[in-house]
């Protein structure tokens, strides 16, 4: 009796092991495959879903970006120089793109819609044509022009905002007493700024100043000399020749509204300078409407208004996981 | 004593069974860390890694020179007959960032999907081979306009434009020539 007893209870406990070994064995498999779903969930709804919105948005900026210059371009050089020329062209131009890119992501299970765009109405400046091809020099304030006077002070901008303000220099100012000096006065809150300028374009030395007016704040930028060339300061975008110049990253031109001036030397140090002794090259900028003033007269820089300045496309997204609605707005520069 | 000797049978049996289900229950752990690498270089971090670069080359424009690379017949560089990229990918601005973002033993497609009055089409920008079950796909559209530039295969400028090359010369003509709008096309890139 006593050996039966301790089988059946052998038995038993044999029977209890193995049903334990297949419980836990059975709970961590479903743990594990919970586990393995949730990863599998993650990993679709960061990759496929969530960056997929900002590719989509890129796709739809950059398309904009390289169709503001044409369809500003196409009426600048046709003369049909009209908001509504220009609006209708890029009205009609995205429709059909929302149209296809909204066929193209449903095809993907999701939904990209473009709506309506909006406008800001601006203004070029730059130089006019020569006769001979090309554009003519700018004269920077204080040279004498053909009857022997000094041109007044130019005032660029009247505030408002600035896009792709650029200065090509074929001759700079050579004396630190008498650069080429640009003022930039904020109309609401901000730092006053002016920006100088001097160099040889010849030896590819050149200077870049920046001081904040009324302050002690200064930056410089400069390049010794060694590159022969002509000089292109990109305002808006911080350049000089196209290498980064801290001093030009002061000017914040996307952020703050400025009242833009080109300044005059000194009145003792007109007499003085010679026709070599000035900046030379041309300019061109675009401001929004209503902000560009009519350059001095007798300078060799004209306006074309009726510009877009930059348009704003209502941009929606959505799939399964993901819902992105926000306004694209696009202010691209020009090519020359 | 043969009560004893069945209990010590007993407990190594549960002890057996204890060691057996810890090394499952670790062999299937070690696979739910890691459902999808199966040794292979790309994963849900590859997948960002393929968003990011498709968006910075959207934002410089080197999707859109790739797509505009074409010398009439064939995307501008690839092999004489074959019309796109074997074992390789182009060399501008689209095939640097791919092959800089991805390791040296990954492959890529790049397909540009089209819509033409005679229906859907499709143009292989670059083949090499046949995606595994791994692989990471992603795509973004271009617009094209009736002024754009035509490029070559390094991603430089080249002569005419989409309008002044005339009907015939790309792989798609003008679907909307009412407008500036050529068409828009769809980039898919595929890695694996």
């Amino acid at each position: 009796m006593v050996i039966s007893a301790d089988r059946d209870r052998a038995q038993l406990m044999l029977a209890g092991a193995f049903i334990l070994a297949t419980a836990l064995i059975g709970l961590s498999i479903v743990l594990s495959a919970g586990n393995y779903t949730a990863a599998l969930a993650g990993e679709s709804g960061t990759v496929a879903q969530g960056d997929d919105a900002t590719t989509a948005r890129a796709s739809i900026a950059a398309d904009v970006r390289s169709y503001l210059p044409i369809v500003n371009e196409e009426s600048y050089t046709t003369g049909s120089s009209e908001y509504d020329t220009r609006k209708d062209s890029f009205r009609d131009v995205f429709d059909l793109v929302d149209g296809r890119t909204q066929r193209i992501y449903a095809s993907q299970g999701r939904v990209v819609t473009l709506g309506s765009p909006g406008f800001d109405e601006g203004t070029r400046i730059k130089q006019v044509e020569a006769s001979g091809g090309g554009y003519e020099t700018f004269r920077e304030p204080g040279e004498r022009d053909a009857t022997g006077s000094p041109d007044p002070t130019w005032q660029l901008t009247n505030g408002g905002q600035v896009r792709n303000m650029t200065f090509h220099f074929s001759q700079l100012p050579r004396q630190f007493e008498a650069p080429f000096r640009l003022r930039f006065q904020p109309v609401g809150a901000g730092t006053e700024w002016t920006v100088e300028v001097i160099g040889q374009a010849g030896t590819g030395e050149w200077l870049i100043r920046t001081e904040e007016v009324g302050g002690t704040a200064t930056y410089t930028c400069e390049r010794a000399p060694g590159a022969v060339g002509e000089k292109t300061m990109d305002v808006s975008d911080a350049e000089m020749d196209g290498t980064y110049c801290r001093a030009l990253d002061q000017i914040e031109l996307a952020s703050t509204d400025y009242r833009v001036i080109a300044e005059t030397p000194s009145s003792s140090l007109v007499p003085l300078l010679s026709a070599k002794q000035y900046a030379r090259g041309k300019f061109w900028l675009v401001v929004t409407e209503g902000d560009a003033l009519t350059p001095p007269a007798g300078t060799v820089v004209k306006t074309d208004s009726d510009l877009i300045y930059s348009a704003t496309v209502p941009f929606t997204y959505r799939s399964e996981a993901v819902t992105v609605e926000s306004d694209l707005r696009v202010a691209p520069g020009e090519i020359e | 004593m043969r009560g004893t000797r069945a209990q010590m049978f007993t407990l190594e049996g549960v002890l057996s069974a204890l060691v057996v289900l810890a090394g499952m229950a670790f062999a299937l752990q070690a696979v739910v860390v890691t459902p999808t690498d199966g040794g292979a270089p790309i994963g849900s971090a590859d997948g960002d890694r393929l968003e990011q670069i498709l968006e910075e080359a959207t934002e410089n424009g080197s999707v859109k020179r790739a797509v505009l690379a074409w010398d009439g017949g064939a995307f501008d560089g690839t092999p004489s007959g074959s019309g796109y990229f074997v074992d390789g990918l182009p060399d501008n601005g689209l095939g640097t960032a791919l092959r800089a973002g991805f390791d040296s033993s990954t492959s890529t497609n790049v397909f540009v999907h089209y819509e033409s009055s005679s229906g859907p089409g499709t143009e292989p920008l670059a083949y090499n081979g046949a995606p595994e079950s791994d692989a990471v796909r992603e795509t973004v559209t271009v617009a094209l306009y009736d002024q754009d530039s035509v490029y070559d295969e390094s991603g430089d400028q080249a002569s005419g434009t989409l309008e002044s090359r005339g009907s015939g010369f790309f792989y798609v003509d003008d679907q909307h020539p009412a407008t500036d709008l050529h068409a828009v096309v769809e980039l898919e890139v595929v890695v694996w």
